[in-house]
């Protein structure tokens, strides 16, 4: 009844272009492992399941193309869509969702052309994988459980985290903002081109290992061991220090991106 | 590690090493997934039925007591195999009535038979028993030695089987 | 009927297993009858062709699917790692009961923050719980243990390999990079040297590739040469990866 309210749903949704949602229940899962290649949004939520939608903010384009969409949804008429990657088990989502014991993989099946943009609501304390492919983007708000990211040449953000967090990119921007540091293990954010953006709160302990090409601007005090011998050859800088006292490790490294990090 | 015995291996596995494994699945995945190939013919069930054999492995680690591996892995593939089959002709039984199936000792409806070539369509036409043999024999070259261990048979009564089967498919082969 | 008889052992003669009787009496049969010889050759032909059948490859997703079952697998494992192995002496009694502490330790591990060095320390006498965590679903996880894999010398094979697995086959770059890091500290053994030279070839992700370029010119392998002017002669080689190449290739000449 639900899935035919759903289906419902997304069939009117696209002719009045209103927001169009699928939802999967969450129990069980510990981890999510997302892989798509278009600008992703999580954001952590009150809820015990993944809600999907599409996250397309151009909605004026949208509105242009309703006749045409409407002409494209007759010709579809019975028919269903098929894709290289696997089975469509999303409604019409373009997504294949499957589970492997506590772990979730949300696979798009949808190539990057074909998508602007999707957002997914998540329980707070979820683990999250996400891959963003060649062209995505990763933006994410508000979890508390460990997150892997990786993107090539899109931005990555994310808001209100606590580690652990593993981050890699290698052309986007990455933009930190920890609500508190996760003393669980170690946090890892690294960039082949790009600026790194951390802010942490002021009372945090870590062992920080900040490693760049580029400058590190920071407010925090560090205290800096000055070393002796080996010439740089590459003229990469490692700079190691303890943030009260010390406690989880926290590497960041961009090979040629400057390095801001931030007390809060 | 590489250079290990499969059994050394297993003993730690047994012992709790479980990332061992895939050394094991590196060597015998597509030896076992070819043994259920020529036995379903169809290429997702032999890939799962392959699957099943190494996630039993793990649950029956403890079980591994040094003997030969080859013989230990290909006796849980044969007990899968059989759970299979079992279940495939009840499901069919189900459907169909039962005198049919009594005389169709094989699984080809599992697989199209126009896809098969005319050696697949022989080899499916033997006796279970018969075509394990075959497969296990001459396409998984496993020593008639190892083929008694592992159906529990002796060396010889293994040789006197395999060469009536072989016999009996050639004449099908070619009659056909 | 002799020829019947005959015919049923043509098999055993083909593959030598006839006893050392019946062989020659095959042997003589074949001499003087031309129908068992023409049966003779049918059934080699046929031989042949069973023999000529070749290994089917499965798909990938074999392999995808019994990478994901073992991971969850071992996570399910991973409370319980205790040796199940008989204990000869009091000796190994300790041993079982340090592995208890360690592995209610690492249950513990997500939720008392200060617990991680006491653990690192007494890892170091456990290696098995250092391959352990390497295999981890969590990359940060994984990437703990790859620092702590530090502490082991290079007599730790079983260390060196995990490592060098993880250098190619681990999904995350992140890991991938900090498996590498390691592994320089290793460099004095040959096959690090090459798996680091291996992997500046085969890896795509462009902060892995960095991080080699960087090691390879500090532990001054020269062989390493060569797949550094291929990145460079490469097309599709981001600029910024050609510039790292550019900076640390002198070094090496």
């Amino acid at each position: 009844m639900k899935k035919i309210l759903i289906l419902l749903l997304f069939v009117t949704s696209i002719v009045s272009a209103q927001k169009k949602e699928f939802k999967y229940s969450l129990s069980g899962i510990k981890k999510i492992v997302l892989e798509s290649g278009t600008r992703i949004v999580l954001t952590a939520g009150n809820t015990t399941e993944l809600v999907l939608s599409d996250n397309a903010n151009n909605h004026k384009t949208y509105e242009r193309d309703e006749h045409k969409e409407k002409l494209k949804e007759d010709k579809r008429k019975g028919l269903t869509a098929i894709y290289p990657g696997g089975k469509d088990n999303t409604d019409g989502f373009g997504f294949s969702i499957t589970k492997e014991g506590n772990v979730l993989y949300v696979t798009d099946l949808k190539s990057t052309y074909q998508r602007h943009g999707i957002k997914l609501v998540l329980p707070k304390t979820m683990n999250i994988s996400a891959n963003a492919g060649t062209l995505g983007s990763i933006s994410l708000e508000g979890f508390t459980g460990e997150v892997e990211v990786a993107t090539n040449v899109g931005r990555i953000e994310m808001k209100n985290v606590t580690g652990p967090i593993t981050a890699n990119t290698s052309v986007g921007k990455i933009d930190i903002d920890f609500d508190k540091v996760s003393q669980t293990s170690p946090i890892t954010i690294s960039s082949s081109v790009s600026e790194i953006d951390v802010a942490l709160p002021a009372d945090t302990k870590a062992d920080i290992e900040l490693r760049t090409q580029g400058t590190v601007y920071t407010n925090f005090d560090f205290d800096i061991p000055t070393k002796k011998g080996m010439p740089n050859v590459s003229g990469r800088k490692t700079i190691n220090s303890k943030l009260n006292n010390g406690g989880v490790k926290i590497y960041i490294k961009s090979s040629m991106g400057n390095i801001y990090l931030r007390k809060k | 590690m590489k250079h290990l015995t499969d059994e050394e291996i297993m003993l730690q596995i047994a012992d709790g090493q479980l990332q061992l494994l895939s050394i094991l699945f590196d060597r015998y995945h597509v030896r076992i997934y070819n043994y259920f190939n020529k036995m379903v013919h169809n290429k997702m069930v032999s890939e799962d039925l392959t699957q099943d054999v190494f996630l039993k492995i793990i649950k029956y680690k403890t079980s591994y007591k040094n003997g030969n591996f080859a013989a230990w892995i290909y006796t849980i593939a044969r007990n899968i195999f059989s759970s299979y089959y079992q279940r495939v002709k009840k499901e069919r039984s189900n459907e169909i009535n039962d005198d049919l199936l009594a005389s169709e000792e094989t699984t080809v409806s599992e697989s199209k038979q126009e896809e098969l070539d005319h050696l697949q369509k022989a080899l499916l036409k033997l006796k279970r028993s018969e075509r394990e043999l075959i497969v296990m024999h001459r396409f998984q070259e496993i020593k008639y030695e190892q083929i008694a261990q592992i159906i529990g048979s002796s060396e010889n009564a293994v040789k006197v089987k395999t060469h009536r089967a072989l016999k009996k498919l050639k004449e099908i082969y070619f009659q056909a | 009927m002799k020829c019947n008889h005959i015919q049923n052992k043509l098999i055993g003669f083909l593959e030598n297993s006839l006893s050392e009787v019946a062989n020659s009496e095959v042997k003589e049969h074949l001499k003087s009858c031309t129908n068992c010889n023409k049966e003779l050759e049918d059934v080699k032909s046929f031989l042949n062709i069973l023999d000529n059948q070749k290994t089917e490859i499965p798909s990938n997703n074999l392999r995808d699917n019994f990478n994901k079952m073992l991971a969850s697998e071992m996570a399910n494992a991973s409370p319980k790692v205790i040796p199940l192995k008989p204990q000869q002496d009091w000796k190994s009694y300790l041993k079982v009961a340090a592995s208890i502490v360690i592995v209610i330790g690492a249950f513990l591990f997500g939720k008392h923050q200060s617990n991680i060095t006491k653990i690192a320390s007494v890892k170091n006498e456990h290696k098995e719980q250092v391959l352990a965590l390497l295999e981890n679903t969590s990359a940060s996880k994984r990437i703990l243990a790859v620092t702590n894999a530090e502490e082991f010398t290079k007599k730790d094979t079983k260390i060196i390999e995990a490592l060098i697995n993880r250098l190619f086959f681990d999904k995350n770059a992140n890991v991938r990079s900090a498996a590498a890091e390691t592994l320089a500290k290793f460099s004095s053994e040959i096959i690090v040297r090459d798996a680091l030279i291996k992997a500046l070839e085969t890896d795509k992700n462009t902060t892995v590739q960095i991080e080699l370029i960087q090691i390879l010119a500090k532990i001054q392998e020269k062989r390493a040469i060569e797949s550094m002017k291929k990145l460079l002669e490469n097309e599709e080689t981001p600029q910024y990866v050609k510039q790292q190449v550019e900076l640390n290739l002198p070094s090496l000449l």
